[in-house]
């Protein structure tokens, strides 16, 4: 990864009563550090990747207080780190983005929480659900009360946040079970401030190792018949120890208000969309103190029954719970009901079942809530604030003449996958439709328009094992799309060798692109290193690594072929031979091309360098002829590049606009690529400017411009 | 909105909507940093997602403009996403996306102040519709206005491009004109000040962001002024002297002919309009051809501008001519090797290509063009003899374009040589077998044209606009021809006693059923005609040999 954290680095080293100014994950990186942790693993995914990039780089940071830091290559691989916790008393961190990281690592969570833990396991989920999420909308809830796992929702202030990674470790050693610390995406991203403590070195470390390995000792194995006795003790011991922890050390906080009719139990993530709508209600003041007791639930999982009693006695409570199934509101409707506690609850019959619960969607609740309980009377300015803006949008709506066009995001100027899509689409259209499984990362994108390609997504690195049960049952050989992320993260076991197994049929395409792209750029196991990718200065350094090529070579895949994603016309032909070639079994086409994110960050300081000592550089860009466009945009629709769009021609004969370069072309070569593939029209040109040109060049030029001025056309220029 | 009675706060709120890679982090980060210099209690936070891939992000930010001293150790509660109505500052970096801000009713009428730039960044549905699917940039603008009570549009990617930096710095200075968050201006350029990169360009987009909100601001106080005296006037009658126009929106530069209001008769009595059409096709054909050619155009169009001109009722204007002449000077000018030749190696081209690339900071510049000419486009160009016999080679060889692509290098000596050979073929264009075709099919629809003058006005302006079906190359050419002869043929030529209102709507419908299908198969149904025979979708069933089930014994 080419992007440095200098800044961030340095945060990570604030001493005691400094003040750090910074992102949520990153509060959460240090405060890791704050908590002496020994070791941390993960996997990256929006919105947690930042935690591991940053904790990868620093480095010489973690080596000074012996904290072993892992980039794991998928979940699973990271929750088994945690068994290092089983046994020693060490403290662990993971992290990775949830649901569908926590899908991956299930099995080794399971086996995790069964024997428990010695040292504090946190396991730090983005939770991605609601806006801007790109996964399923699922709970990681659902993970923490199967397998008995604590779930920490923090109120999104910085120092909360802080106080519970700390007090999670804490927690998950009082009780001997791991924790997960679940935090929404906008908390991730949020700007703020907490005051720090120092960093604590941790007991066992890299530097002061165990000085011997743990004894046997069957009951620490998930292997029956312990794993009996393990269920017996979640119950009876590691339960009550946690609810105790819970209370004493107050995770949860009540906010008290003169209100002793009504109470809000929330959890602690929409503490402050509560809030605002409280406001609005008149019914909080700006530092959240309420008119109606709220009891933020700092933990989700486990409830403390005496805490809620407490909270409900007499009361009518609303439950304000995000997701579905209601999984608190069910808990605390059961506790009351064993207690016979007197108390009115509402929650999802007020709440939306699915769908953030952002500020509106809270305060139309708080208004029905009210409503039902108070009159109509006690809610009729926000009820009316909401129906003003119910009418807006409704105005709007009709004053188009449609829905105004989505703007999903798309492949990077440059981006080296963009042009195997447009060699797949032109290929459909002499092979005949096809059956595309797709996958998770970047590739994905050729959902959207102008490819719209894909079938089914089934999970990451799922897409060729997806296809298992298509293949045999249809005429034409389907297509899985794979990155080289999606091929180390679980393609190659659960796809190829599986496919392998079965001599199965299909092609794979596989994106190498050098890096998991999608979530910023991290390396795997085939990423060309340092000294390799300076080599390629702007060019493509993925070719001279072959493990992906070596790896299926060894598997035993006979039909592999590698080609450069900017060669258009091969890429065509290499694909129709894979559709149409009569011999059965699996065909894998790896399409390789160095990420363009990747390549632009490490050619602008070497451009830049080269520059301003004078040495020759060359710049190179895509045009199109105004003149000579048709204004058709066929060119457009193979490749929705963000740099080419469309202009007025500048011409009154021709009323239509017309395609168009935009400053943003990094002269990646597909247009020109596409113009010869497809037979476009000949309005493009590519340029290269020459900064600081050579002997030769500037001969070339003089004589280029003397024969210009001789043959050119049109009149002559005017400046 | 400071500290409000009681001892309350309420903090300002501010939302941001940038593109990815627009830099919108950066400016988030600013906004944190000067609020902390401030002294204030500011929270940003973000949907970046995977924004460097140029989706739709936002940015939200809300701000205590109070000193954290006063605060007494006690903490705000800020939120971490806006509430639809609840704003009162909301930036846009596109115009389409102010107005999907306004469909969603964020903007309050009376209390936020909407900063949206003019500058478009089209979506894929937009630029990849082959006539003109761009929305109009009015209609979105009205969209916002209509839910906003304040707005001021200015188009900050322009001055970005002035500055030369990032539309984030026109941002952050138009944030600050704003007036709506307590950021002053020392502050701002000290924090980016502190930045590593583009510093001074970054100043500069910074302070024309905020001149331009600044003068945005002043204009509306003053037209708030004038409306005001405007209810005065309507009260007390109108003043002695007249109010001076408000800001002129024209179009045209004064000079341009024609623009003015139409009928003057500034040549032999022709309307503005057809003589500005006139120059314009004549100077093309010129350009294109010969003086001869253009004299064919401009005969061509007096003809139909006299016949136009004598019928009752026929507008002054003489818009059928008009569009008539536009496109007929169009499809003159169709687009052969050789035209494309020419227009490659004009001297315009090469000293635009000079600035476009280096900007006017030196070098050298070198420049390949992409040519794939069909067989189809070197036998258009040959006289009838050896086009066949070029054809009858083609066909048996299976050609269909000259082997690969050619990438010819115009800057270079053998590519402007190339090119120039081609161009020179100019003087021998009408001896070519498309120059042939095309002339013979342009008098066709002249005629059809003449005689609907004749008859109907609105029929005319029916068929004069047809022939914007025949344009581009190759494919799509071919394709745009052929639709054309059957509109041609079953709807303007063949088209039997029907009223000419209804013929008219006919060719209209025939037209755009055209547009809307490359295939064809809508203009057939509308035609009446059996649909043609769709292009090949193959259906391949891959002959698969059964794998060898493994015996075991």
């Amino acid at each position: 990864m080419e992007v440095a954290f200098t800044e961030e680095i340095e945060s990570l080293k604030l001493g005691a009563g400094e003040v750090f100014h910074g992102e949520g994950i990153l509060a959460v990186t240090k405060a890791l550090l704050q908590s002496g942790v020994s070791y941390v693993g993960g996997y990256q995914g929006a919105p947690v990747s930042h935690l591991l990039d940053v904790m990868v780089q620093a480095r010489e940071l973690m080596d000074t207080l012996g904290v072993h830091v892992e980039a794991c290559t998928n979940e699973a691989s990271a929750a088994a780190m945690l068994g290092a916790s089983i046994n020693y008393p060490v403290r662990g961190a993971v992290t990775w983005k949830s649901i569908v990281g926590t899908n991956v690592a299930a099995d080794a969570l399971s086996n995790l929480s069964s024997p428990g833990v010695m040292g504090g396991a946190l396991i730090v989920v983005g939770e991605d659900y609601g806006e801007g999420a790109s996964v399923i909308q699922e709970r990681t809830h659902a993970y923490a009360l199967k397998s008995s796992i604590w779930l920490l929702d923090p109120r999104p202030s910085l120092q909360n946040i802080v106080r519970l990674v700390e007090q999670g470790f804490e927690l998950s050693e009082a009780s001997n079970t791991p924790v997960f610390l679940e935090l929404r995406i906008r908390a991730c991203h949020v700007r703020g401030s907490f005051v720090c403590r120092d960093n604590k070195a941790p007991a066992i470390s890299t530097r002061e190792p165990l000085r011997a390995p743990a004894g046997f000792d069957y009951d620490r194995l998930a292997h029956p018949p312990a794993t009996f006795a393990q269920e017996k003790l979640k119950a009876d011991v590691r339960l009550p120890a946690a609810r105790r922890f819970i209370v004493e050390r107050g995770l949860n906080e009540v906010f008290e208000g003169p209100r002793d009719d009504l109470g809000i139990i929330v959890q602690g993530g929409l503490y402050n969309n509560l809030v605002r709508a409280l406001q609005h209600l008149d019914l909080a003041d700006g530092f959240g103190r309420p008119q109606v007791p709220v009891l933020c639930l700092n933990v989700v999982h486990p409830l403390v029954p005496e805490q809620i009693e407490t909270f409900c006695r007499g009361r009518t409570v609303l439950v304000v719970e995000e997701g579905q199934p209601e999984y608190i509101e069910q808990a605390v409707s059961n506790m009351l009901r064993r207690a016979s506690t007197e108390c009115r609850l509402y929650g999802k019959d007020m709440l939306p079942m699915a769908g953030e619960l952002d500020t509106e969607s809270i305060l139309r609740g708080l208004v029905a809530f009210l409503d039902a309980r108070e009159g109509s009377a006690s809610v009729a300015g926000a009820r009316e604030t909401l129906q003003a803006v119910q009418v807006r949008r409704e105005d709007a709506a009709k004053a188009a003449s449609g829905p105004l066009p989505p703007r999903p995001p798309t492949f990077c100027v440059g981006c080296p996958e963009r042009p195997v899509f447009a060699a797949l689409k032109q290929v459909r259209e002499s092979v005949g439709p096809t059956h595309i499984a797709a996958d998770i990362g970047c590739h994905a994108f050729a959902t959207f328009a102008p490819f719209s390609m894909g079938n089914s997504i089934l999970g990451y690195g799922m897409s060729l094992a997806s296809a298992a049960g298509v293949s045999p049952l249809s005429g034409a050989r389907p297509l899985a799309v794979m990155g080289d992320g999606g091929f180390w993260h679980n393609g190659l076991l659960s796809g190829v060798t599986s496919n392998l197994l079965n001599k199965g049929d299909g092609v794979l395409l596989i994106m190498k692109n050098g890096y998991t792209s999608a979530t910023g750029t991290q390396e795997v196991i085939s990423t060309p290193d340092g000294s390799r990718r300076r080599r390629a200065r702007e060019g493509s350094a993925t070719h001279t690594e072959r493990t992906i090529e070596n790896t299926l070579r060894g598997l035993g895949v006979s039909w592999l072929r590698s080609v450069h994603t900017y060669r258009v016309a091969e890429m065509k032909r290499t694909l129709t031979e894979a559709f149409t070639d009569p011999e059965p079994g699996l065909k894998v086409i790896i399409a390789e091309g160095e990420c363009q994110l990747e390549r632009q960050r490490r050619l602008r300081p070497m451009l830049a360098q080269a520059l301003s000592r004078g040495e020759r550089t060359v710049k190179t860009r895509f045009g199109i002829d105004a003149n000579v466009c048709s204004g058709d945009h066929a060119c457009i629709r193979i490749s929705g590049c963000p740099a080419l769009g469309v202009a007025d021609s500048g011409d009154p004969l021709k009323p239509d606009p017309v395609a168009s370069v935009s400053d943003q072309c990094v002269g990646c070569g597909l247009c020109g690529e596409n113009a010869h593939a497809a037979t476009l029209c000949p309005s493009f040109y590519r340029s290269e400017w020459v900064r600081n040109p050579s002997w030769f060049d500037r001969q070339r030029d003089r004589l280029a411009r003397w024969l210009r001025d001789l043959l050119a056309t049109g009149p002559r220029a005017s400046v | 909105m400071k500290r409000v009675e009681g001892g309350d706060v309420a903090p300002v709120k501010v939302l941001i909507l940038a593109l990815g890679g627009e830099g919108g982090g950066v400016l988030a980060r600013w906004l944190v940093e000067a609020g902390l210099r401030t002294g204030h209690v500011v929270q940003s936070t973000s949907i970046p997602g995977v924004a460097q891939r140029t989706g739709a992000t936002s940015y939200y930010v809300e701000w205590l403009p109070v000193d954290r001293d006063r605060l007494g150790g006690q903490e705000p509660v800020l939120c971490l996403s806006p509430m639809a109505g609840d704003l009162d500052l909301l930036v846009s970096s596109e115009l389409l996306e102010a107005a999907r801000a306004a469909e969603r009713g964020l903007p309050d009428p009376e209390r936020t102040l909407v900063l949206a730039s003019r500058s478009r960044a089209h979506t894929v549905a937009e630029k990849s519709a082959p006539a003109d699917g761009r929305l109009s940039s009015e209609s979105l603008l009205a969209k916002v206005r209509a839910a906003a009570g304040r707005v001021v549009d200015f188009d900050m990617q322009s001055l970005a491009r002035d500055a030369g930096t990032v539309i984030s710095a026109v941002m952050f200075g138009a944030i600050h004109a704003s007036g709506r968050l307590s950021l002053s201006r020392g502050v701002c350029e000290d924090v980016i000040r502190a930045g590593t990169r583009g510093v001074e360009a970054s100043l500069r987009g910074f302070e024309l962001g905020a001149q331009a909100v600044q003068e945005g601001l002043d204009e509306a106080r003053a037209a708030s002024d004038r409306a005001e005296s405007a209810r005065i006037t309507e009260v007390l009658g109108p003043p002695s002297t007249p109010e001076p126009p408000g800001s002129v929106v024209g179009d045209a530069p004064p000079t341009e002919p024609g623009r003015t209001s139409g009928v003057a008769g500034a040549d032999d009595g022709r309307p503005a309009g057809l003589v500005r059409m006139l120059a314009i096709g004549e100077a093309r054909l010129r350009d294109y051809q010969d003086d001869a050619y253009a004299a064919v155009f401009r005969d061509r169009v007096l003809g139909w501008a006299d016949v136009e001109r004598q019928h009752p009722g026929a507008s002054p204007e003489l818009p059928v001519s008009v569009e008539a002449a536009r496109q007929l000077a169009r499809w003159m000018a169709y687009e052969d090797v050789i035209r494309v030749a020419d227009l490659k190696i004009r001297h315009q081209r090469f000293t635009d290509l000079e600035s476009q690339a280096t900007g006017g900071a030196g070098g050298v510049v070198r420049t390949w063009d992409y040519l794939k000419p069909g067989v189809e486009e070197i036998v258009a160009v040959l006289p009838p003899a050896p086009a066949r016999a070029l054809h009858r080679l083609a066909a048996r060889r299976g050609w269909q374009a000259l082997g690969r692509g050619l990438r010819l290098e115009t800057t270079g000596v053998g590519g402007l040589l190339a090119m120039r050979l081609l161009a020179g073929m100019r003087r021998w264009r009408r001896r070519g077998t498309r120059f042939a075709e095309e002339s013979a099919l342009i008098a066709r629809w002249a005629d059809s044209l003449t005689a609907a003058l004749r008859v109907d006005h609105d029929l005319a302006a029916a068929i004069a606009q047809a022939p914007s079906l025949v344009k581009g190359y190759s494919d799509t050419h071919a394709r745009g021809r052929a639709h054309f002869l059957q509109v041609l043929e079953h709807r303007i030529e063949g088209a039997g006693s029907e009223p000419p209102a209804q013929r008219a709507a006919a060719i209209r419908r025939a037209v755009s059923a055209a547009r809307a299908d490359a295939a064809g198969i809508a203009l057939a149904g509308e035609l009446g005609l059996p649909a043609p025979e769709p292009v090949a979708q193959p259906i391949r069933i891959i002959p698969r040999r059964r794998p060898r089930a493994d015996v075991t014994s």
